[in-house]
């Protein structure tokens, strides 16, 4: 519940014709997932926040089911926060736990990457949509959505990846 | 006490029986119950390595699982294949959908599982582990084993089944040999318990005969002596002279007196005399013993004493010392049918009981000798080798009861064939002061001591009443009831004089007697007895000594010593 109410107070934020003006693509369901469970692979530094926010850029519809998933769910512990950036609101992305990026607008993307470089916020990037930087890159690949792993820039960013998330990779960086 | 013990036996033997086999089904019941703890514990440890591998599985799974690769989760799932214990294997999302797995016997993976912990089904286990990461729920294991079949399991048990079979086995075996052997026992205890039974009972048999015999011989003893008393006394009636009437009346006195020794006898056999100790010194009792064993042995027995010079006085009742003295005697004399010598002698022996002086006093004879079995037996009262009416068996017990009455020991030695020797041990006593010297009659003249006289008597009451009188003299009594019996009784022992009644029936009476004698052996003594006077001429001419009825002891006693002193003129 409270949960839900974060999300709504945070989605009364989001411009909200973005959201409703593009229909969702199919492979929102399946990122937003992939998304979801990633925060079980990954260990922050830290007593952690009090909500644990997934930030999206980009993609409205990712945003939404994740608001749905993550409804009265929760990630290590926190209740779930899902929150959509775009521009004007680039610094906040230092504020997320996980950023994705969903490749609409690089200006943008890469002024969030520059604000979080040093923070521990999971970087994902949707590499088919143009995005990249990421700790990890959503690809597909013979019509499934495979990860890469970028296992110095995990280090960068103060996170631990469990090695379950790694063997679950098709290709690693060291 | 016998048939108690033979009505436990069965119970005792049943109980045991019963142990046997409560041991033996004891041991099956506890090696089936460890094997089915054995059982369990297996199965629980296959449970517990089930949900192990099943969390294994789970747990590297889960990345796969969590984002979508089906090829590495087939890859996992097939990697427990090679085991070949687990029949099926699946994993499955979390929504429910099977992902990857496999199913080795045909029965095909269920569609939606619930987690649940290991389970048995038949000879399958099942598990259902959830698969997660960081509390975040990603799907399902599920794994199924095969137990191991009973046939195997019961074959790695049938090894250790055997053993404890012939375990039980041999329990019950032992138990039943065991058994066996009891039963065995108690027949045998049982035919020992009869033999005792008919061995009392024999005994108890042999004790009433005696006891019999020996009431009969005191009966007939004391009739005598009833009888003397009282012809004593009718002679007494008719008597007028004071002087005979106070004769007749000793006669009857010392008839009562025989009845009270003879009494004193029994009690002592009784055990019940009193007992009259008097500190003596044997070797001055010799001649009186003498008297004694004359009187009671046959003439083809002789007896020599060899007695110790300085012998140490002892403590004992004379009258039972004697007693016992003839009772050894006698068994010598049964001993030896065709005659023989009893030696008896007396030492001195320091320290021999118990480190006390004693004196020894042993009889030794040349008899029929004494065996083994005999011997452990022979003081016991009652026992007796001897024919019915030859023994009671109650010598020896006399000598045995004297003995240790009087602090000393007895015992018997011999071989078969070559004689028994008896011998007393008496403590030496305190008081070598107070010797009683004990001797003969004064009184008695000696001619007529020890004289063996020949009485000749068909009255059996005066019989016994010149028997006793002549007795009294010392002399040693050979009886018969007839002339043609003394002629026997001439015939087998040695006499030095006989005393005839004159009036006998039969073709004999005294006189011919008399005259028989002469014509054999002139210079045997003969005196002849008669109440009437009408022939009492025609004895005195012929020249036989005289004794007119009734006489007294005095009487005897002159004209005992005068025909022996006539014979031994010429
Ligand atoms: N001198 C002996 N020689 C051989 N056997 C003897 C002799 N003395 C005793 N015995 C054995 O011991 C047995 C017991 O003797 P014991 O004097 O107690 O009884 P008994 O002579 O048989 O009968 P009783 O003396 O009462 O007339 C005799 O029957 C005999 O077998
Ligand atoms: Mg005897």
């Amino acid at each position: 519940m409270a949960g839900a109410t974060v999300s709504l107070a945070l989605a009364a934020a989001l411009p909200l014709a973005s959201a409703s003006a593009d229909p969702a693509a199919p492979d929102a369901q399946v990122k937003a997932g992939y998304l979801y469970k990633l925060a079980a692979f990954v260990r922050w530094p830290g007593p952690g926040p009090e909500l644990f926010r997934i930030c999206v850029s980009g993609r409205a519809d990712i945003a939404a089911a994740l608001t749905g998933l993550a409804h009265d769910r929760l990630a290590g512990g926190h209740r779930i926060a899902v929150a959509q950036l775009d521009r004007l609101r680039a610094q906040d992305a230092a504020h997320c736990q996980i950023l994705f990026l969903g490749g609409g607008d690089g200006a943008a993307e890469g002024e969030m990457l520059d604000a979080v470089v040093g923070m521990p916020v999971l970087t994902v990037a949707d590499r088919d949509a143009g995005a990249s930087g990421g700790v990890i890159e959503f690809f597909d690949r013979d019509g499934k959505l495979r990860l890469a792993v970028d296992r110095a820039a995990a280090s960068a960013h103060r996170l631990e990846l469990s090695s379950k998330l790694v063997d679950a990779a098709v290709q690693v960086k060291p | 006490m016998s048939g108690a013990a033979a009505r436990n036996a069965p119970a005792g033997l049943l109980q045991r029986r019963w142990i046997a086999w409560l041991l033996a089904a004891l041991l099956i019941v506890l090696s089936i119950a460890l094997a089915w703890q054995r059982e369990q514990a297996q199965i629980e440890d296959q449970s517990r390595s089930v949900s192990v591998q099943a969390s294994i599985l789970g747990s590297s799974a889960a990345g796969a699982l969590a984002f979508d690769d089906a090829d590495a989760l087939t890859e996992y799932v097939n990697a427990l294949k090679l085991d070949r214990g687990i029949l099926a294997a699946g994993i499955y999302g979390d929504g429910g959908p099977l992902v990857a797995g496999f199913s080795k016997d045909g029965t095909p993976l269920p569609t939606g599982v619930a987690v649940h912990s290991p389970r048995i089904q038949g000879l399958q286990l099942s598990v259902v582990a959830p698969v997660k990461q960081d509390g975040l729920a990603l799907g399902r294991v599920y794994l199924r084993t095969a137990v191991e079949p009973l046939t195997e399991r019961l074959s790695r048990y049938a090894a250790i089944g055997v053993i404890v079979l012939m375990a039980a086995l041999l329990i019950v075996i032992l138990g039943a040999s065991n058994a066996a052997a009891a039963e065995a026992n108690r027949q045998l205890q049982e035919e020992i318990d009869a033999r005792e039974r008919a061995e009392a009972a024999l005994l108890q048999s042999q004790k009433m005969e005696a006891l019999g015999q020996l009431i009969g011989g005191v009966a007939h003893d004391f009739n005598n002596l009833l009888m003397a008393a009282s012809s004593g006394l009718e002679l007494m009636d008719r008597a007028k002279e004071p002087a005979r009437r106070e004769r007749l009346k000793e006669g009857v006195r010392d008839a009562l007196d025989h009845g009270a020794r003879l009494t004193q006898h029994l009690l002592a056999f009784a055990r019940r005399a009193p007992l009259q100790k008097e500190v003596v010194v044997i070797g001055s009792r010799i001649d009186k013993l003498t008297q004694l064993l004359d009187r009671a042995l046959r003439e083809d027995i002789s007896v020599k004493f060899d007695i110790a010079e300085d012998l140490w006085p002892i403590e004992v009742d004379l009258s039972q010392f004697d007693i016992a003295l003839l009772n050894i005697a006698v068994n010598s004399r049964d001993a030896m049918p065709n005659g023989g010598l009893v030696r008896i002698t007396a030492r001195n022996r320091p320290g021999a009981l118990e480190g006390q002086d004693a004196v020894e006093i042993g009889i030794a004879d040349q008899g029929d000798g004494i065996g083994p079995e005999a011997i452990d037996k022979a003081f016991e009262p009652f026992f007796t080798t001897k024919d019915v009416g030859q023994g009671t068996g109650l010598g020896l017990s006399q000598v045995y009861g004297f003995t240790r009455a009087a602090g000393g020991t007895v015992s018997i030695a011999g071989t078969p064939g070559k004689g028994t020797t008896v011998a007393m041990l008496f403590p030496r006593s305190r008081f070598p002061d107070a010797v009683y010297r004990a001797g003969t009659r004064p009184n008695s003249p000696a001619p007529v001591l020890g004289l063996r006289v020949l009485l000749v008597e068909d009255d059996p009451t005066l019989n016994d009443l010149v028997s006793q009188m002549l007795q009294e003299l010392g002399s040693v009594v050979v009886r018969a009831n007839s002339a043609a019996a003394a002629l026997d009784a001439l015939a087998r022992t040695k006499i030095d004089l006989v005393l005839s009644d004159m009036v006998m029936p039969g073709g004999m009476d005294g006189l011919d007697l008399a005259r028989e004698l002469r014509k054999r052996d002139g210079k045997l003594p003969v005196v002849l007895m008669t109440g009437y006077s009408a022939a009492t001429g025609l004895a005195s001419e012929e020249g036989y000594g005289l004794l007119r009825k009734p006489f007294d002891l005095d009487t005897l006693t002159v004209r005992l010593s005068e025909a022996m002193e006539a014979a031994n003129r010429g």
